[in-house]
């Protein structure tokens, strides 16, 4: 987060709708964020940490458009490795209770299952993040 | 009349009935604003009919990997757009898909989701027009 509180956010997400659908709903609901940024895959947004956002919002499935582009895993693997202070919520349809458990415990991030609620429970988790770094 | 068949036809009849999708969703999560509403609905537009085109090419050529990375992302433009029968059929695609099997049982959903698409997109072009 700069000085002026204001917070730049990453949405890696392979279904332009949903992330464009998100990406509307941040703004509507927030007044300082210094921008919102959607990449289509990892791979994008890896290229583009050097401008050290601080939270990633990124799904786990990356591959509908490049079969050969990296799961949601991997690509955290490398966030937390190289911008540790950034926040990261894995948002995803994913009910394989492993892989939960792995990007919760193993890379500390926050997962939110892709319903109905998603949104809005992004919207609560940004509060608190914005509040933490505040206080930070 | 086998199972297949009479449910093709439910959907066809249901061209004339009930609406498919539900947008007020949407509408919320956006806070009501017209041009962010309108740009989704464009978005949605483009994007469903290339899902599908994928789809439908995949499961002509028996590509179950393909079949099932787009019905999975399917799934989520069909939950913006508040389908909710169509959630199921997506998913019951992509666990056919899994363990490649019943290329047939698989052709016969798709029928369904392109019906059912088709619908839906008809019935966002015209709300469309409420945002211009």
């Amino acid at each position: 987060m700069n000085k002026n509180n204001q917070t730049t956010i990453f949405i890696v997400e392979d279904n332009e709708v949903y992330a464009k659908s998100l990406q509307g709903f941040i703004q509507t609901r927030f007044t300082n964020i210094k921008e919102i940024e959607i990449f289509s895959i990892g791979e994008l947004c890896l290229a583009e940490l050097h401008r050290n956002p601080d939270i990633v919002i990124i799904d786990y499935y990356l591959n509908s458009k490049f079969e050969e582009a990296h799961n949601g895993l991997e690509i955290i693997k490398r966030i937390t490795s190289e911008n540790p202070q950034t926040s990261i919520i894995v948002l995803s349809i994913q009910t394989d209770i492993n892989v939960i458990i792995e990007a919760i415990i193993q890379y500390g991030c926050i997962y939110v299952q892709k319903d109905k609620e998603a949104f809005n429970k992004v919207e609560q988790i940004i509060k608190k993040i914005k509040s933490s770094k505040r206080l930070a | 009349m086998i199972k297949g068949e009479s449910d093709i036809k439910n959907v066809q009849k249901n061209s004339f009935g009930e609406k498919l999708c539900n947008l007020n969703y949407l509408s919320e999560m956006m806070g009501g604003k017209k041009q962010l509403i309108k740009e989704l609905l464009d978005e949605i537009l483009s994007q469903v009919p290339q899902e599908l085109n994928c789809i439908n090419d995949a499961v002509d050529n028996s590509e179950y990997a393909i079949i099932k990375n787009n019905a999975h992302t399917m799934k989520t433009s069909v939950s913006i757009m508040g389908i909710s029968m169509l959630t199921s059929l997506l998913q019951e695609m992509e666990d056919l898909c899994v363990v490649s099997a019943n290329i047939e049982k698989i052709k016969e959903l798709n029928q369904k989701l392109n019906l059912i698409c088709k619908q839906a997109l008809e019935e966002i072009k015209r709300e469309k027009q409420k945002y211009v």
